[in-house]
Formats: C-alpha cells, structure tokens, sequence
C-alpha cells in the first residue's frame, strides 16, 4: 500500500461529490497541461480532461491503492491521450487532402504553440513539438511526461504501465531521435 | 558551425523545460464540477425512460402473440370438424 497524495480517498469511492471537487482543485491543472503537451490543441485537451474525470468519478472504486492517486490519474490521463493521437492518426492517414509528403521533414510547419511557455522560448518550444509528433507513440509520452511535464521516472513508469529501465530506454531514444529530426530541420531552415 | 548547430539543438531540446503551468478556463472547470450531477442524471432518467418503453413493447408482443394464437386455434378446430363431418358422412353412406 502506497502512501497516498489525496486524503479523502474513502469520500471520492463512496461518491461524495465534495471529495470530488477536492480531486478537481487538487489535480485538474496538471492534468490538463498533460493533456495540452500531449495532444497539441486546447479543444482536445480539454475535451480529454473531462473524459479522464469522468471515468476517475466511474471507476474509482476500482481505485486499489497500490500506486498514488496521482499516478493512477496520469495513467487514465495518458490511455486517453493515446486515444485521441491514434483517433487523430487515422483521420490524417485516411484524409484525402493530406499527401504523403506532408510526413517528409521538409514539410514541416511547426504550428503550436504552447501558451505555457515563455515567450523567448516559443519559436523554438513550437519547432520541438513539431518534431515529437513524429516520434514513435511510447517515445512521445515518455519525453512529454519526463522533460516537459517535469514528472519524475518513477510517476512516468507508473503512467505508461512499464519498468523504470524501459523508461530510460524511452527516453533516451527519444533524445537521440529528436536530434536527428532537428538536424534534419536545421540543415534546411536555419542554416 | 557544427557548435552552432549543437547549440541550437539543445536549445530547442529544452525550451519547453521551463513552462509555466497554465490555468485553464472556468468553463472548463464547470464542466468537470457537472461530471458527478450528469453521470448520476443519466444513470436515473434513461433506464426508467428505457423501462416504460421495453415494458410497454413486451405487452404488445403478448397481446399480439395471443390474439395469433387464439385465432389460429379456432381456425384449425372448424378445420377438423368439417373435415371429420366429411369422413363421417362418407362412412355413412356406405
């Protein structure tokens, strides 16, 4: 049994709506920004947050306690954000006006842009999210859990459901495969 | 030059590191407070909704059910008696 980061536990199970709230305040920002760094659009990521409150109001009595609180909302947070870039994924591939150089690095129009980011930083915070949509899915969430929403290997490892070594192979993959991308970028538009 | 590239790299690596955490809109925390109310709304109203209807539907199924079946028994019994009037009053003439 883990120590938990939420102390009405036993309220959120037996549906209070108050403890709900508490849950809301206490975790709802993070959620979001996971949400928004996840899936690069405001509209979906608040869309995702209410669904990933939604199944925490269904389903926590299923809640066992075996991680934090916390983690276990990473985890619903990120199936559903998976969700979402698959869905998105589909539409693009069966989309009739995207062509398949649109995927080529040439093609790239960094577009989002992160309004949590400083403003000194935007150009290039838009160029990096442009490159992780191109990452593989696992490498992807990896980078954005560990590097842009500051959690820690073990909470990351708790959210993607895998070990605390495969999360250091993530991101170190992720890294390197990012460097080649902005290599690639750079060769063709700061030079 | 290749420094130059390294250091762009890095800085672009990095330059979501020291994001702020943004607040988000109250529409959307209204939203999230409503989630307790509308999943318990829907869990009441749609079954008793769905209840009527699917009892109301088998009542119907029933009724049609039996008057088929009662019209079909009268049928089938005024069947055999003529066709048992007919054998008889063969036999009988013989």
């Amino acid at each position: 049994m883990v120590l938990n980061d939420f102390e009405d536990i036993e309220g959120l199970r037996s549906g209070d709506q108050r403890a709900f709230h508490k849950l809301i305040d206490a975790f709802s920002s993070r959620i979001y920004n996971l949400c928004l760094g996840m899936l690069q659009h405001q509209e979906d990521a608040e869309d995702a947050t209410q669904e990933v409150f939604t199944t925490v109001y269904l389903s926590v009595k299923e809640f066992k306690g075996e991680s934090k609180l916390s983690t276990w909302l990473y985890r619903i947070a990120v199936n559903k954000c998976q969700e979402y870039i698959r869905k998105k994924t589909r539409k693009k591939r069966f989309g009739w006006m995207v062509s398949i150089e649109n995927s080529e690095l040439a093609q790239w129009s960094p577009s989002f842009q992160h309004p949590g980011v400083e403003l000194e930083n935007k150009e290039r915070a838009s160029i990096l999210f442009a490159a992780l949509e191109r990452l593989p899915e696992n490498q992807r969430i990896a980078f954005t859990l560990h590097k842009i929403e500051g959690l820690p290997y073990d909470e990351v490892a708790g959210a993607m459901s895998v070990s605390l070594s495969s999360v250091e192979s993530l991101l170190f993959r992720a890294k390197q495969n990012l460097k080649k991308l902005l290599e690639g970028y750079y060769e063709k538009n700061e030079r | 030059m290749s420094s130059r590239k390294d250091n762009w790299i890095e800085g672009v690596l990095s330059s979501a590191d020291r994001k702020n955490e943004l607040p988000f809109s109250n529409a959307l925390l209204d939203r999230l407070k409503k989630i307790p109310a509308e999943v318990n709304v829907g869990s009441l109203i749609i079954p008793m909704r769905s209840v009527y209807l699917a009892a109301a539907g088998f009542a119907l199924l029933i009724a049609v059910n039996l008057f088929a079946t009662k019209g079909s028994q009268q049928k089938e019994s005024t069947e055999k008696t003529a066709l048992y009037n007919s054998y008889f009053s063969y036999l009988d003439q013989l």
